[in-house]
């Protein structure tokens, strides 16, 4: 069996699970609600909290306004729907705005974070050269099967297995079973597991945290030389 | 140093320990891996592969001439100046129309009161219905929870419940760029053609943009049929999917390596080998092709044919193994001349007749073909203004 024929199996063999599109309007506001609020209170981190909670549930109730009323009637004009890992990461914010104080990330993230966001990175390029028809196959046909969500089921395991030990390193491999148990469970936003592990904004995001890490460790390791040269 | 007789209990406080620790953890994540996996199959079925049905009789002889019986313009909703872009879909005999013919009119192509207009030839009467409009964005925007900016090419089938579908360009924020495919269905037990939404197909992973559709789907054995769409942004190539015969979306597959090709129109030679035959973007093109051997489950790219392509759209109609039609703009770098060709083999074409011809900048484009009542129909865009339709029976020689 060559690598086509063998590959039309894995991604043609059982029928795509579409989500309801009933469903899908609601969701759509109510997602972007959610990565809205968390981007307000983020971003306003600084602000008194009474100020930063009004502006962000006041946000998320603009957002799930009806029709045109709603940036996401805009947004998904543009945008579509953000995907689950974008909602799942929007509601961990939002959490850790809300301790007293404020947990919200500092320092050097930890190792698995740091494993995800560049699978995250590489997906996100694969899949994009994919849409531009670079790759020998469909990537993004495969991810209406049952294959693509059985292997990322694999993968959360093994990352279980690597990190779920660690309280510190615990919080990936639950993110991901959270966004696999969602998918599973409401097919949203396209019934393809890439865009509900993936959107094109997340992969932004995480390819500039990327970029900026690199650049600080080269000013780093630059000025260190130039220290020691001093 | 551990001693032999303590290696059992030494190994069993181990295990016992694991167990303690990670052991349950591991059983929980397990159980829910299973249990999504579980969930997800049992919403599964598999998908068969049949091959393409035949829109002519069994009994069709493909040794006849085809000779024109009607044609015109297909009436207009009132007050709009702009048309393009029609698709028909032949009705079956029990029905009270022969063919149905679906195009978006407005003031003008990318205007924002562009909307889906739709006709039917009467079989009593012989004449086509008053055109009425039967979708618009600002509803469809409603139903889909987000804008939608424009709309543009419909495509029509018809489900083996007898419903229409209807496949519609919608962009979003750039252009025909930013394209996505709506899919709507006719509603239950509806007479006066309304429809509802089915959504919004997931065909790319860049915001579900840039991909559009043009020509109509091929039938399957099965009910259900292969919808040829292309992608659009910068780099162009086309797409077949899959729907089976209650309209659901099965799969999707690139027919074509190449990145210059769109508007595919697919054209049976059996049941198992099809063409598809595409416009080209490129200066100087020709119509080019793709073949499948294996009722659309690959695709191989074939060496363009000897016919001009002004980087205009193409219409085929398969009617037997060795009778392939073909409407296609045959002028270079104009659309003023529409032709029809006829082949046997999809490789040596023929002129059969012209079907529109005019000089300087008029064009008849955008040409859709289809089988009723033992008739060729065609239609294409009259100067962006109209819809024009001819009917062609067959005739011995």
């Amino acid at each position: 069996m060559d690598l086509s024929n063998f590959w039309s199996l894995l991604v043609n063999s059982s029928t795509p699970w579409l989500p309801s599109p009933a469903l899908t309007p609601w969701a759509l506001r109510g997602v972007w609600a959610l990565v809205a609020g968390a981007a307000t209170c983020t971003l306003l981190a600084r602000q008194p909290s009474i100020w930063r909670w009004w502006l962000t549930l006041g946000g998320m109730a603009w957002f799930m306004l009806p029709g045109a009323m709603s940036p996401a009637h805009w947004l998904g004009l543009a945008f579509q729907m953000p995907s689950l890992s974008s909602l799942v990461l929007s509601l961990m914010l939002l959490w850790r705005n809300a301790q007293k104080p404020a947990k919200l990330t500092t320092g050097e993230p930890v190792t698995a974070w740091k494993r995800l966001s560049l699978a995250g990175v590489v997906l996100g390029w694969v899949l994009l050269l994919d849409t531009l028809a670079w790759t020998p196959i469909s990537i993004y046909a495969w991810g209406f099967s049952p294959a693509a969500l059985g292997v990322g089921l694999m993968l959360l395991l093994l990352f279980w297995a690597l990190w779920g030990g660690s309280d510190a390193q615990r919080s990936m491999p639950l993110t991901l079973a959270c966004v696999l148990a969602l998918y599973g469970l409401t097919r949203l936003p396209s019934g393809n597991l890439w865009d509900a592990l993936l959107d094109p904004w997340l992969w932004l995001i995480l390819q500039w945290q990327w970029l900026r890490a690199l650049t600080c460790r080269l000013l780093t390791a630059w000025r260190l030389r130039a220290t020691t040269r001093a | 140093m551990i001693e032999p007789d303590e290696w059992f209990e030494y190994v069993f406080a181990m295990i016992k320990n694991f167990w303690c620790r990670a052991g349950l953890r591991w059983l929980g994540m397990l159980l829910l891996c299973l249990a999504v996996l579980a969930w997800d199959l049992a919403h599964r079925t598999s998908i068969n592969t049949p091959a393409a049905a035949w829109s002519t009789a069994p009994s069709f002889d493909p040794v006849q001439e085809l000779k024109r019986v009607g044609q015109g313009q297909i009436p207009m909703p009132d007050n709009t100046p702009a048309a393009h872009a029609s698709s028909l879909l032949a009705m079956p005999k029990t029905h009270a129309s022969s063919v149905m013919a679906f195009w978006f009119a407005g003031s003008k192509e990318s205007a924002p009161d562009i909307q889906i207009a739709a006709s039917a030839f009467d079989r009593t009467s012989q004449q086509w219905q008053s055109a009425r409009f039967v979708v618009n964005r600002a509803e469809l925007g409603a139903a889909l929870g987000f804008a939608v900016r424009r709309l543009g090419n419909p495509v029509a089938w018809l489900d083996a419940h007898q419903r229409v579908h209807l496949f519609v360009v919608a962009t979003g924020l750039g252009g025909w760029a930013a394209s996505r495919i709506v899919h709507l269905r006719q509603r239950n037990s509806d007479t006066k053609l309304s429809f509802e939404l089915a959504g919004m197909l997931p065909l790319s992973w860049l915001w579900n943009t840039s991909y559009l559709v043009r020509n109509a789907p091929l039938p399957l054995q099965d009910g259900g049929m292969v919808l040829p769409v292309y992608f659009e942004l910068g780099l162009k190539y086309p797409v077949a999917l899959r729907f089976d015969a209650d309209g659901n979306f099965l799969t999707m597959v690139r027919m074509s390596r190449r990145t210059h090709l769109l508007q595919p129109t697919l054209v049976m030679q059996s049941e198992q080998k099809w063409l598809a035959f595409m416009r080209d973007q490129r200066p100087e093109g020709k119509v080019t092709v793709a073949q499948t051997l294996d009722a659309g489950q690959h695709w191989q790219d074939l060496p363009d044919l000897d016919l001009l392509n002004p980087d205009a759209s193409v219409a085929g109609l398969g009617l037997s193994p060795h009778h392939m039609l073909l409407a296609h703009n045959s002028s270079a770098h104009s659309r003023n001349v529409l032709d029809l060709s006829q082949s046997a083999d999809g490789v040596h074409w023929t002129l059969l007749q012209t079907l529109a011809q005019g000089s300087g900048n008029a064009e008849f484009s955008y040409p859709a073909t289809t089988w009723a009542d033992d008739s060729l129909w065609i239609s294409y865009t009259d100067q962006r203004k109209r819809i024009a339709w001819q009917r062609m029976r067959t005739t011995k020689p």
